[in-house]
C-alpha cells in the first residue's frame, strides 16, 4: 500500500486518537464518615471530629446532621472517564459503584449503586446529576454502633 | 532541353554541401562541361538568395528597440494569485500523486464522525439548563417499596441571587432522575449546605436525622 493511500487514513485516525485523548476526565471523590451519638460507648472515638476533615465537609456535616461525633474512615479520590464504571469498597463489606454517564449543562450525570452482603446485591440504585464539583450525601447504614455517611463528589475539568 | 541525370539527384546535395569531397570534386569537374547541371545549380543559388533577401527585409522591419525591455517587464510581472497557484499546485499534485478514492472516503467518514461528536459536545456545553435543580426537603419514605421516586418540595428559597453575596449563586443540589431501594428512602435538600442527602434505613424513626 502506497504512502498516498495510508496518509489520509492515518491522518483521520490520528485525529480520532487525539479526540479520545481529549475525552473528559471525571474525578470522583468518596469520603466515608462514621457518625455517632454516643461517643463514650465507642472506643477510639472522641467527641467532635476525628480525622483530617476538610473544612467544607466538617461544615456540611455539622449543618446537615445532628450527630455528636464524626470519624473520617476513608477518603478516596479517583480519576475516571465518562461511561466507565468505578468501584469503591466501603466499610462493613459494602460496595459503591459509580458510573459517570455524561456531562451536559455543566452537570455530571451519575449512576450510583450501593451493594452489600456476602453475595453483593444492590440495596440502592440511583440515577442523578450533580453540578460540576458538586456533592451528594448518602447515609443511613449502620456500622460499629454508628451510622455511615458517605459524601460523593464529582468534578469534570472544563 | 536534355536533362542530365546528375542534376536531379546530386546538384541539390552539392548546393547544400552534403556531398563527400571526392564526389564533390567530380561534380565540380562535371559542371564545367554540363550546361543543365550548371543551370540547375544557378537556379538553386538564386532561389536561396531570394529567400534570404525576403527574410532580411522582414527582419529589418521589426523594431527590436523594446525587445529586452519587454522581457524585463515580463520578469517583473506579479506572481499568480493564490487561487491560481493553488490550482496549479493541485494539478501538479494530481500528476505526481494519483488520488485513491477509497482511502479518501474512509478519511472523510472518520473526519465527519469527529465533527459530529465535537458538535454534540459543544452543543451540550453551550445550552443552558432550562430548570434549576430541585431544592427543599425530601418527602418520600417508602418502607417495603422496591422503588422510591422522591418528590422534592421547596422548603427554603435560599439566598439565590442575593445581591449581598456578590457572586452568582451556584446550587450544589442533586437532580434525581430515578431512585430505587429495597429499604426505606428519605431524600432532602439541606438548606444550610445547599446539598442533597439521600438517607437509606430500615428504621427511619431511629436513624433519620
Amino acid at each position: 500500500m502506497s504512502l498516498s493511500r495510508i496518509a489520509p487514513i492515518g491522518l483521520a485516525f490520528a485525529l480520532l486518537c487525539a479526540f479520545q485523548a481529549h475525552a473528559q476526565e471525571v474525578e470522583l471523590r468518596i469520603e466515608t464518615v462514621l457518625a455517632m451519638n454516643s461517643p463514650v460507648d465507642a472506643p477510639g472515638l472522641i467527641k467532635g471530629f476525628e480525622g483530617t476533615f476538610n473544612p467544607d465537609l466538617q461544615k456540611q456535616l455539622t449543618n446537615a446532621f445532628p450527630y455528636e461525633s464524626y470519624q473520617l474512615l476513608e477518603r478516596v479520590s479517583r480519576k475516571g472517564q465518562l461511561g466507565k464504571r468505578e468501584d469503591f469498597s466501603l466499610p462493613g463489606g459494602r460496595f459503591l459503584q459509580i458510573a459517570p454517564r455524561e456531562y451536559t449543562n455543566h452537570r455530571i450525570a451519575l449512576q450510583i449503586m450501593l451493594m452489600e452482603g456476602s453475595a453483593p446485591s444492590p440495596f440502592m440504585n440511583a440515577a442523578l446529576s450533580l453540578p460540576n464539583n458538586g456533592t451528594v450525601f448518602y447515609g443511613g447504614r449502620r456500622y460499629q454502633g454508628g451510622i455511615l455517611i458517605i459524601r460523593i463528589g464529582a468534578t469534570v475539568k472544563e | 532541353m536534355a536533362m542530365c541525370p546528375h542534376a536531379e539527384r546530386l546538384i541539390p546535395l552539392l548546393h547544400d554541401g552534403e556531398l563527400p569531397s571526392l564526389l564533390r570534386r567530380e561534380m565540380h569537374s562535371h559542371l564545367v562541361s554540363c550546361l543543365p547541371c550548371t543551370r540547375a545549380l544557378s537556379l538553386l543559388e538564386r532561389g536561396q538568395e531570394l529567400v534570404s533577401q525576403v527574410i532580411d527585409e522582414e527582419i529589418e522591419g521589426i523594431d527590436f528597440s523594446t525587445f529586452w525591455q519587454g522581457i524585463e517587464d515580463k520578469l517583473r510581472e506579479s506572481r499568480p494569485s493564490w487561487p491560481m497557484r493553488f490550482r496549479l499546485w493541485v494539478e501538479r499534485w494530481h500528476l505526481t500523486q494519483p488520488l485513491y478514492a477509497p482511502a479518501w472516503a474512509v478519511a472523510a467518514v472518520l473526519l465527519l464522525t469527529v465533527g459530529i461528536l465535537l458538535q454534540q459536545r459543544s452543543t451540550t456545553a453551550i445550552t443552558q439548563s432550562p430548570t434549576f435543580p430541585p431544592e427543599g426537603i425530601a418527602t418520600q419514605s417508602s418502607p417495603d417499596a422496591r422503588s422510591a421516586q422522591p418528590a422534592l418540595v421547596s422548603e427554603h428559597p435560599s439566598n439565590r441571587n442575593d445581591p449581598e453575596d456578590g457572586v452568582a449563586f451556584v446550587s450544589n443540589q442533586a437532580q434525581i432522575e430515578s431512585l430505587s431501594s429495597s429499604d426505606t428512602v428519605a431524600v432532602w435538600n439541606d438548606p444550610g449546605n445547599n446539598s442533597t442527602v439521600i438517607w437509606i434505613g430500615s428504621d427511619m424513626s431511629e436513624e433519620t436525622p
